[in-house]
């Protein structure tokens, strides 16, 4: 998997792009798509919504590139763009009475939309990950997602959220329980063994 | 003592650092403990795995985008909850709200039962069947009442809708299936409630929807 901060920056394109040359912005539309779509479909479960806050996202992108001081920062600019985006989103009154109405009458659930019908996962092991992840609380599955695969500090993820590093240390930590769960691991219940004994 | 998850978490992240305890105690418990350095190896081959998990191909969406930003496309309004939406979605919580803190039996009052014959009396829910079902019937000649869906509309509305009439369908079926059996009126009182608050939402969503498509 590739992410935004990975793909190495062209600075020339990115100077004919806020020069509005309609090629160049083409261009950095299908070099960082790919990478921007992984950041919003974990964020976002719901893949609809995803592809909606996508393409918001590359439209707001290539309005404010004016905007982007660094052009080697790009990557991080874009991912920074679609992580608002997608927490706007979660955010937002509309998004809290579509959960609302779903924990009212039992409803819709990440799942269900990752079912074995899917044919763009391979692997058993990446399928049950996938599963899993989608089974999280969205901003649990969010900072877990921003942490461990994003790599930005808690001082980072918390700020992005309005809070602070606790919160998204506490987040990570409730991740990574609900993933060992789902995951069928629960090493907690096992009793210590030094090395020693063990083998 | 393991250390515990935080700990193993810091430990993975930070590894030079050997862990949150002083003097790198969780490096030293982990480098000694099967237990404890096999959890961690599976933290970091959860990182691993996290990294390579395969997210849907999506389709080329350059020519919309291109479109937005020429203008020959309206830019894409999320539905904002105006007075109505607003009103109807509080609406909907005030009534789950009242069923949540009114269901005990002292708010129960005595109704006598259409349904039974000779006119037996009955204790019902303070929301009676016959007024949840009149109120059915009102919200669903609104929903009537609304102009056509737009062709083109955002995915979260259509989800939306779609899901709010699966479940009243369900509803329906659950409702229409005790005919044949021996069904007590007082049970179809919350599925009526259900059906009620769920249309509500529908109302306030077709509202949004149509609201946003006149801009």
């Amino acid at each position: 998997m590739t992410r935004l901060t990975d793909i190495d920056a062209d600075p020339a394109l990115v100077a004919r792009a806020q020069a509005g040359e309609r090629q160049a912005l083409a261009e950095i539309y299908r070099r960082y798509a790919g990478a921007t779509r992984i950041v919003v479909h974990r964020l976002i479960a719901r893949r609809a919504l995803a592809e909606d806050l996508h393409q918001d996202t590359f439209v707001e992108v290539l309005q404010r590139l004016g905007e982007l001081r660094d052009p080697r920062a790009i990557g991080a600019w874009i991912r920074s763009i679609a992580v608002s985006k997608c927490l706007m989103h979660l955010r937002s009154p509309w998004h809290r009475s579509a959960v609302w109405i779903d924990q009212l009458t039992g409803g819709w659930s990440a799942p269900g939309e990752y079912d074995d019908a899917d044919d763009y996962l391979g692997a058993a092991a990446g399928r049950r990950l996938d599963r899993a992840l989608g089974r999280l609380p969205e901003t649990a599955r969010a900072v877990v997602w921003l942490h461990d695969v994003e790599e930005l500090t808690h001082e980072e993820i918390g700020r992005l959220f309005g809070h602070t590093a606790s919160f998204s240390k506490s987040q990570l930590l409730r991740a990574h329980r609900r993933l060992r769960q789902l995951l069928d691991h629960d090493p907690e219940k096992l009793p210590c063994i030094p090395i020693s004994q063990n083998f | 003592m393991h250390p515990d998850l935080a700990e193993l978490l810091s430990l993975r992240d930070h590894p030079q650092t050997g862990g949150l305890g002083p003097d790198g105690a969780a490096s030293q418990h982990v480098a000694g403990c099967a237990i404890c350095s096999a959890e961690l190896e599976r933290l970091r081959r959860l990182r691993v795995a996290m990294q390579n998990v395969p997210v849907p191909a999506g389709r080329d969406q350059w020519q919309e985008i291109a479109a937005r930003l020429d203008g020959r496309s309206p830019a894409r309004q999320w539905p904002r909850p105006g007075w109505g939406l607003a009103g109807g979605l509080a609406a909907t919580l005030a009534v789950a709200v009242g069923v949540a803190l009114f269901r005990g039996p002292a708010t129960h009052i005595a109704v006598t039962s259409a349904t039974a014959g000779g006119g037996t009396s009955g204790e019902l829910p303070a929301d009676s069947v016959a007024s949840l079902m009149e109120e059915s019937k009102r919200l669903e000649s609104v929903l009537a009442a609304f102009p056509a869906e737009p062709r083109v509309a955002r995915a979260g509305t259509v989800l939306t809708a779609a899901g709010l009439e699966d479940r009243i369908e369900w509803i329906d079926l659950a409702l229409g299936a005790p005919n044949t059996g021996n069904f007590e009126i007082t049970a179809a009182a919350p599925l009526w409630r259900q059906r009620v608050d769920l249309l509500n939402s529908l109302v306030a969503v077709r509202y949004a929807q149509v609201r946003t498509a006149s801009f």
